[in-house]
């Protein structure tokens, strides 16, 4: 467990002192106070418009750290060789696996904290109060993030980043239409294409995760709903998190 | 007669690769066999594509060997126990860039489970030893290639290591790091540790090593101490000494000899011992005067470039499947060893 963190340290360490983060976040902090001004700009309904987007914002540049970091933390250590020393540390591949992860994790939740701190502002400012139900939406785009992670890194095991990549956005993409991908289920006449969306329902409904809608719409969400969703994101986490090390441990570094 | 296991014990290790869009078999590492005793300072030595580096990386169990096994002190070598006891120096280091090398060698340190206090002394110790106390607070990114062999030796020895193995530890080095590389082996093996490592430089290897090892396109070749395998060769050439022959017959006896060690009428000259007698007698026949014979100790080098020759005409590891020798795959290694031919 200790050399676990120990890796994860310098994998934080490594991200925050890459330019490109800061970018990233810098739009990130555009976009919330472009929400602000949207919202003072449309009539009637604007304090929605701001918190419409400004979960949208949060849960996008959420999930573009999470695969940044994702496809291209592992993949760097591969290619510049920095592994080859550390694996001959006394650890073993599935601790250098996840010390990765949890140092992807904490690179992103420090993006989500101060950009969930801003967000919080903005809404206080206009509204005087906030609710707590934008914090479970947040907690849902959290464990997204978390999940969106773990995939890439899974990717990024045995394949280039750019496929890493391309990967793990289709599974995003796909993830995010499920709804959709169930009624065409039903509808479709065609067993090729029947075929390929059932494949595609045993991905992470992503769907499940994403209430910033509902939240804005003032819908209440069960405790229950909450507690399954975590609990069935967790489910594919490690199960990820598995075939990650396992496909990693492997693997010879050539 | 020793309990103990060998430090390192190579049995039957072979390594396939395959390359290219024909899945290509590359044979870099065939049934290599061979172990390394606490306390011995080993060479490794080959060729350029010899298949060095493939068996220090299953060594490290950073491959894994298509046939055969690799052990450290008698546990596999994925075994956590034998990594503790282990540096590692891989061929042309890279370090996390972004790290000074006072945080590097604090983050593989802290791998190893090492207290504050030991570590920050050691690291200390470590850096001053390899001569980069000035640079302890700069980013990789900005050591030379030096300067980064120089923390890499560091990182290897952070777990005041039993056994430190480096893939060409000399490359990159100026003669000073050199010496202080040297230097650092044999107070490695004043303190009974046991060093492995792959060079090029042959002088170094002769000033270091106790055992060598010689592998050309991926096979052992030559086995033993280094006394022993040069005093095998000793007795392949002679130095001779003469004076009193014309320019011309000197010319003839000139084209006998391997190397010229002094030139003029008063010459002295390198002759293989098949071309001796004939030598001799040439030079006595033209009224010549031998001076003095003697018989010349074989070199380190000798004997690398026999083993290479010896095994030129080999097929290499690229081209042992001849249905598929059109490939255009099939240029650097092998080719390289018959360079210095
Ligand atoms: N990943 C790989 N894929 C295919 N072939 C490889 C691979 N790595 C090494 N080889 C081949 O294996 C052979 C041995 O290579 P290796 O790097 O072990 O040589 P070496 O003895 O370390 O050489 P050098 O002195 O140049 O460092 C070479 O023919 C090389 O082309
Ligand atoms: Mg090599």
């Amino acid at each position: 467990m200790h050399k676990l963190l120990v890796i994860a340290q310098n994998t934080f360490r490594e991200a925050i002192r890459d330019k490109i983060l800061y970018s990233i976040f810098f739009f990130a902090f555009l976009l919330l106070l472009a929400s602000l001004a949207l919202g003072e700009l449309s009539l009637g309904h604007h304090i929605k418009v701001t918190k419409d987007l400004g979960l949208s914002a949060i849960s996008f540049f959420g999930i573009l750290i999470a695969i940044f970091t994702g496809v291209s933390l592992v993949h760097k250590e591969i290619d510049k060789r920095t592994l080859y020393t550390l694996l001959s540390k006394p650890i073993y591949r599935s601790q250098f696996v996840l010390g990765k992860y949890f140092g992807m994790l904490l690179t992103a939740l420090t993006q989500l904290a101060l950009l969930t701190a801003l967000f919080s502002l903005l809404v206080l400012y206009q509204q005087k109060y906030i609710e707590s139900a934008l914090f479970q939406a947040i907690l849902l785009y959290w464990m997204e993030i978390m999940l969106i992670t773990s995939i890439a890194l899974f990717f990024s095991s045995f394949t280039t980043p750019f496929f890493s990549g391309v990967f793990t956005f289709s599974i995003f993409v796909i993830g995010r239409l499920m709804p959709e991908i169930e009624i065409l289920l039903k509808r479709t006449t065609n067993p090729l294409i029947w075929f390929l969306l059932k494949i595609s329902t045993f991905l992470p409904n992503l769907d499940y995760l994403n209430i910033g809608q509902r939240v804005v719409h003032q819908e209440s969400i069960p405790f229950d709903y909450i507690l399954s969703s975590v609990t069935y994101t967790t489910l594919y986490i490690v199960l990820f998190l598995f075939f990650a090390s396992l496909l990693f441990s492997r693997r010879d570094f050539i | 007669m020793n309990a103990q296991p060998p430090i390192i014990e190579l049995q039957h290790l072979s390594k396939e690769f395959r390359v290219g869009f024909f899945r290509k078999r590359v044979r870099a590492v065939r049934d290599l066999s061979l172990t390394v005793h606490q306390g011995e300072i080993f060479g490794f030595l080959g060729p350029n594509g010899a298949g060095k580096t493939t068996t220090i990386k299953m060594l490290m169990g950073l491959i894994y060997p298509s046939q055969g096994q690799a052990k450290l002190f008698g546990l596999p070598s994925d075994d956590l126990r034998a990594k503790a006891r282990l540096g590692f120096l891989p061929e042309h280091p890279y370090f996390y860039d972004y790290l000074t090398g006072l945080e590097f060698l604090n983050f593989y340190a802290r791998l190893f489970g090492l207290s504050s206090s030991i570590r920050s002394v050691r690291v200390e110790r470590l850096l001053e030893q390899v001569g980069l106390s000035h640079a302890r607070k700069l980013p990789l990114r900005k050591y030379s290639k030096g300067m980064i062999q120089r923390v890499g030796i560091a990182q290897a020895l952070i777990n005041d290591p039993d056994l430190v193995i480096l893939d060409e530890p000399m490359s990159g080095l100026d003669p000073i790091g050199r010496k202080d590389v040297r230097d650092i082996i044999f107070r490695l093996r004043d303190s009974g540790k046991t060093v492995f490592f792959s060079s090029h430089i042959l002088q170094d290897v002769e000033m270091l090593c106790d055992r060598v090892a010689i592998v050309t396109k991926g096979q052992l070749r030559k086995l033993g101490t280094l006394h022993d395998l040069l005093a095998e060769l000793s007795g392949l050439k002679t130095e001779i000494t003469f004076s009193g022959l014309s320019p011309l017959d000197l010319e003839q006896l000139q084209r006998l000899a391997e190397r010229i060690v002094v030139p003029g009428p008063r010459a002295t000259l390198v002759f293989p011992n098949e071309r001796l007698d004939e030598a001799v007698r040439l030079i006595l026949q033209k009224g010549g005067k031998l001076e003095s014979m003697i018989p010349l100790k074989g070199t380190l080098e000798d004997l690398f470039v026999q083993q290479v020759h010896a095994t030129q005409d080999e097929p290499s590891p690229l081209q042992d499947e001849p249905s598929a020798s059109t490939l255009p795959e099939n240029t650097q290694p092998s080719q390289e060893t018959t360079r210095d031919a």
